[in-house]
């Protein structure tokens, strides 16, 4: 399988930057520098490069909304905010290749005119920030960053910020605004951040795999990278597979592998021998596969919308035989009821919603109606939000139900399926609202009492 | 410039103007929460969800800018945008306590009006009340403000006015997802002097305003649209009253005065206004209480022993917190009745404050509404103020003396200056001072007339930016106090013998001759909003200093 | 309230950007690093290096997760409950977790010394049932080795 990420993530060593070089790494950012922001720009658009961070947007597009403005700085943001579940391929890069992700940052900074970048990334990846510290500190000492980078006379300096444990600040306007020190509340659009971004200046944000991307394009020309993958979908993908998997792992395919030969053969295939139920391919942004629809699917964004899901962040979550589908999307609701920011009404109140329904349903308290009250919530919050957020809570919710549905009433007391909605609404037993109705609830809520706080 | 199409109605508007923005100047009611036309729009509470021709879904109307030739459809009538809006209103109640009965914003609260409307109402919620989270209520922060964070619709209008306006940051949100909750940090009192505007801003029942709380259902109280007199600026103001006695008064919008705000000293500054202290009887140099007729015959006596035209070297001291129309009855007064007059309202140096900022806001050292208005009607010919009448007084150049006194509002009378009038009062042989309070150093007038207060006279005002602005009557002037206006036609009356028309249009008609920086002014233009006069020296022009302090 | 340390990379952060507030978040994470949690005290102490309002900083602290209002122990144990974790027993593990550490979950042990917090999706979902201790990765979680790991 060619790779472009992953060439030399398997040697410990290729952290430090006498070892990454005799590789050839920061030939791309040298090649780069030789041509004109513009040049590059053309490049990578010619390339066909979509955002790995899940929306798959052209990245050499989203470059050229920057419109420089005299006397106002332009800004890279490099997204390390990798908090999608089931995502951990930013994980895998940062930790065992910092300088190709470097190198990435500098090459799209330099293209956008931006003469300062910021790496967000998320505060449970502490440890990996301070391997990327020491390899910024090495490409700097190498004259490789910093002032007149490679001696070309452009200058770059390279940041870390950690976050502090926010799911949002993935978003890229809720980057910017923890960036900025703020409560990570998403920004209404228009303005878009390549007009008022991080402290209202022009702004690109770009994730960790895209950037990585970079310095294969300008070594090796956009044609050869456009070359590989589909036609619409040039490049490879890191895949995260976890879950019911034998061999979990960040893997990197060609964009058109088959999903489930990746999931059978380099992975090893659903653990234990089992049987294959369901998989979200994307991160649990993005609606479930049944086996069966799984079966054709392609790794690329093309197939997977045709599919009815999306590539995402390309976070693989494996479902085998023995799971209860309704009690996995609860877990999947209760992410978006504790991540919501509670910035607007839909998200904030339809999240909570959400998840409140789906525990009782969970715990044999559910009521008539109950799975419609659900598509209903969803189809409230869906399209209605300030950001992404909220649609991506509706995704698993829909799915699942949807597909799935006979597991969810089978969880209804028999009278309720009988009795008309009226009947039964307002009664039954009931737990208080998000309190832990016990023990054995407690490690799974999400949304009241002080998880984080010592006793 | 962009034309947009909303509800079917078509409306020209320039660039960069927001479809809400449109629909509020086409009249097409738009629901919304957090927008408010003088913050950033933050698009959070989804209410004011619009459907756009060619759009795949509903857009916030507050952010989304309009485009030439965009058709933009409201809920009243677009079922799309109808049940968008329905689904809003369904969220915002998962976690509303429903208590509208024991709510005190019921009448002025958005959501219950939402609630309650046909076209996006919700009249079949799917919400159980028995489940909900639960926040703090009843916290009191600090004299003005009481909050109950569970009615929060989390807009975020107190924030940002909070940390955009007036800077103080003192309210924020806590947490997330539908625990955020509106706090101040550990539950401190505001100290911003501006807190009562958050409640204003509040389109709910989470920010009530303590002075107000449970005082009246407001669809009992009458309004009447005036202007605040604490200070030089002219916050447009509406009193909101009952029974003769003011309930409250909160800010009407003005976008080149005010804007959306007013302080806290000026919204209680009616407490000083109306209080215990008034002058109810005309009260002679004996303390006997006058009628008015006995009253006005002194007066005159006092003034120019019922003679036109006497060579009597009269001091007339107008008052900066007088209407224009008094102060232009006071002028006429002296031009007829004396041969010899000195006209002057410098108690202090309200002149050079008179546009000097206080804060970055609103509030300004000058603490009079019509300084401007006096300086304009010519009450500051020569040098000097007070001071100089004081000295001239003691050396006997002045007969007679013609006070209008009101208390400022906003703050003491500066000891200088209430000494000054004590001694100036003295000086003089005939003093007939008209004023609305009982003030020690005014004990020793001849004869005191009790005037009508700030709410109790209509007429006009000029502030610092040479704005005149029309301020509303609201309570009629307790025990005999009468306006200034009608006080003054009363002494005229004696000298031409003929009384004045005193209806706020005439005076003003003759204002606007009167005055060369006021002609062209108009009655008509000044009652539907303040008519914008430039003083003639043009330094007052109002420009974007006004809200620089950012 | 800080070390000489945490205050100088806080200066720097400060001196990065015109705005002083963009080192806002650092100095919380320095904070909850080094005193183990932001209270009142240390939101106003904050506040004033920053020249912010307690409430803007209160607002922020209280936004994310990994800053407490309350001190925890001088070892945090963040238990994974993502999905996928959930997928491969996270829910079993992080009971015996807590019985092997003789801590309540959601809570500290015995003289503060371990606290376990239970986190969303901190993407090591390969080591699944994936932890951390303090910021190290020590998935999948394994609670017979969990005391030794926490000596060391």
């Amino acid at each position: 399988m060619p790779a472009i990420l992953t060439r030399h993530t398997d040697d410990p060593e290729q952290t430090e930057l006498d070892v990454a070089q005799r590789r050839g790494a920061y030939d791309g950012l040298r090649e780069a520098l030789s041509r004109s922001p513009d040049e590059v720009i053309a490049e990578v658009e010619a390339s066909g490069l979509r955002g790995r961070g899940g929306a798959g947007f052209p990245t050499g597009r989203k470059w050229s909304f920057i419109r420089p403005v005299p006397g106002q700085p332009v800004y890279l943001l490099c997204n390390a905010d990798e908090s999608e579940p089931g995502t951990f391929k930013d994980h895998y890069l940062l930790r065992r290749d910092p300088h190709l992700v470097l190198e990435g940052i500098a090459i799209a900074a330099y293209a956008i005119r931006a003469h300062t970048a910021y790496i967000y990334m998320r505060g449970e990846y502490a440890s990996l920030a301070e391997i990327m510290a020491k390899a910024i500190r090495e490409a700097q000492g190498a004259g490789i960053l910093g002032e007149s980078c490679l001696g070309s006379g452009y200058d770059l300096r390279v940041s870390i910020q950690l976050g502090a444990g926010a799911y949002i600040c993935g978003e890229e306007t809720g980057l910017i605004q923890s960036l900025e020190g703020k409560r990570a509340y998403p920004r209404v659009r228009p303005p878009f951040p390549a007009v008022h971004g991080f402290l209202d200046s022009p702004t690109v944000i770009n994730n960790v795999e895209t950037l990585a991307n970079l310095p294969f394009i300008m070594t090796e020309g956009a044609a050869r990278f456009a070359a590989l993958g589909t036609d619409r979908s040039p490049g490879t993908k890191l895949i995260s597979i976890s879950g019911a998997v034998a061999r979990p792992g960040v893997y990197e395919v060609e964009m058109g592998y088959p999903l489930l030969e990746l999931l059978r053969h380099e992975a090893g295939g659903v653990r234990l021998g089992r049987r294959l139920k369901a998989v979200i391919p994307g991160g649990t942004s993005v609606p479930v596969l049944t086996a069966e629809e799984a079966a054709p699917v392609m790794i690329d964004y093309e197939s997977m919308q045709a599919a009815g899901t999306l590539l995402g962040s390309g976070g693989t979550i494996v479902f085998d035989e023995g799971t209860s589908m309704p009690e996995a999307l609860l877990r999947i609701a209760e992410f978006y009821a504790h991540e919501s920011c509670g910035e607007c009404t839909p998200c904030r109140e339809g999240t909570g919603w959400m998840a409140w329904v789906l525990r009782r349903l969970v715990q044999g308290e559910g009521r008539p109606g109950d799975l419609d009250l659900l598509l209903r919530v969803g189809h409230n919050i869906e399209g209605r939000t300030i950001c992404g957020l909220g649609d991506a809570s509706v995704q698993p919710v829909r799915s699942f139900i949807q597909k799935f549905r006979e597991e969810f009433e089978a969880l209804l007391p028999r009278e309720a399926l009988a009795a008309p909605a009226w009947q039964m609404h307002g009664h039954g037993p009931r737990t208080g609202r998000f309190g832990p109705p016990g023990e054995e609830a407690a490690l799974s809520d999400p949304v009241e009492g002080p998880p984080n706080a010592a006793l | 410039m962009p034309l947009v199409t909303i509800d079917g109605r078509q409306i020209e508007v320039e660039q960069g103007t927001s479809v809400i923005q449109a629909a509020d100047r086409l009249g097409v009611e738009i629901p919304r929460f957090c927008y408010h036309p003088d913050l950033r729009p933050e698009g959070n509470c989804r209410m004011c969800l619009v459907e756009v021709d060619g759009y795949a879904r509903p857009v916030v109307a507050c952010a989304t800018p309009v485009a030439d030739g965009m058709v933009v459809h409201s809920p009243h009538e677009s079922a799309t945008a109808s049940q968008a809006v329905n689904g809003v209103l369904e969220f915002l109640l998962v976690n509303h306590p429903l208590d509208c009965p024991i709510c005190d914003q019921a009448g002025e609260c958005s959501l219950q009006d939402f609630y309650m409307h046909p076209d996006y109402g919700l009249h079949e919620s799917h919400v159980d009340p028995a489940e909900k989270v639960h926040k703090h209520k009843r916290v009191d922060l600090g004299p003005r403000i009481v909050l109950d964070a569970e009615r929060c619709v989390m807009c975020s209008r107190c924030v940002r006015f909070s940390a955009e306006v007036s800077g103080y940051a003192e309210v924020q949100f806590v947490r997330r997802g539908n625990r955020v909750e509106l706090v101040t940090f550990e539950d401190r009192a505001l100290e911003d002097p501006y807190a009562g505007n958050l409640a204003d801003v509040c389109p709910v029942g989470a920010l009530t305003s303590r002075d107000f709380r449970f005082k009246r259902r407001v669809w009992h109280l009458e309004s009447t649209d005036a202007i605040c007199a604490g200070c030089s600026t002219g916050c447009n103001v509406r009193i909101d009253h009952f029974k003769g006695k003011i309930e409250r008064v909160v800010p009407r919008r003005n976008p080149s005065v005010n804007r959306s705000w007013i302080c806290d000293e000026g919204r209680l500054s009616h407490e000083k206004a109306q209080g215990q202290d008034r002058l109810l009887h005309p009260r002679g140099a004996d303390g006997g209480e006058l009628s008015w007729s006995e009253a006005i015959a002194r007066a005159d006596a006092l003034l120019r022993g019922g003679r036109a035209g006497v060579p009597g070297r009269a001091l007339l001291l107008g008052s900066a917190s007088a209407t224009n129309e008094s102060l232009l009855l006071l002028r006429r007064f002296g031009e007829l009745a004396f041969t010899q007059r000195t006209m002057d309202f410098r108690l202090g140096n309200e002149p050079e404050l008179v546009d000097a900022r206080e804060d970055h806001l609103l509030r300004r050292r000058d603490k009079h509404p019509n300084t401007m208005g006096a300086i304009h009607l010519g009450f500051a010919a020569q040098e000097g103020g007070l001071p100089l009448h004081v000295r001239a007084a003691e050396h006997d150049a002045y007969a007679a003396l013609l006070l209008v006194y009101h208390p400022p509002l906003v703050g003491d009378e500066s000891p200088e200056a209430a000494g000054a009038l004590e001694r100036l009062i003295r000086a003089v042989p005939a003093s007939v001072v008209l004023t609305s309070h009982r003030l020690p150093f005014l004990e020793a007038a001849t004869l005191l007339l009790p005037v009508a207060a700030w709410a109790e006279e209509e007429g006009t005002y000029t502030n610092y930016q040479g704005a005149v602005q029309f301020t509303g009557q609201a309570l009629r002037a307790p025990g005999a106090a009468r306006s200034a206006v009608a006080i003054l036609a009363d002494l005229l009356e004696r000298v031409t013998l003929r009384r004045p028309d005193t209806s706020p249009k005439t005076l003003f008609v003759e204002l606007a001759q009167a005055v060369p920086a006021y002609q062209g002014l108009s009655f008509a233009t000044l009652s539907s909003r303040s008519a914008i006069a430039y003083p003639p020296e043009g330094r007052m022009h109002y420009g974007q200093e006004g809200f620089a302090g950012r | 309230m800080l070390s000489d340390e945490a205050l100088r990379e806080i200066e720097a952060c400060k001196a990065e950007e015109s705005r002083k507030q963009h080192a806002l978040l650092t100095a919380l994470r320095l904070t909850q690093a080094e005193r183990r949690h932001v209270g009142p005290q240390e939101v106003l102490y904050i506040a004033d290096l920053l020249d912010l309002s307690p409430a803007t900083v209160e607002g922020v602290a209280r936004f994310y997760d990994q800053i407490t209002k309350e001190p925890t122990g001088n070892r945090v144990l963040s238990i994974c409950r993502g999905i996928s974790c959930y997928l491969c027993g996270a829910d079993g593990a992080a009971r015996e977790a807590a019985a092997a550490l003789g801590v309540d979950q959601g809570g500290s042990q015995a003289e503060g010394r371990v606290t376990i917090r239970h986190v969303e999706c901190i993407g090591d979902c390969d080591h699944a049932p994936a932890a951390m201790l303090d910021s190290t990765f020590i998935g999948p979680l394994d609670p017979a080795s969990l005391s030794a790991l926490i000596e060391r």
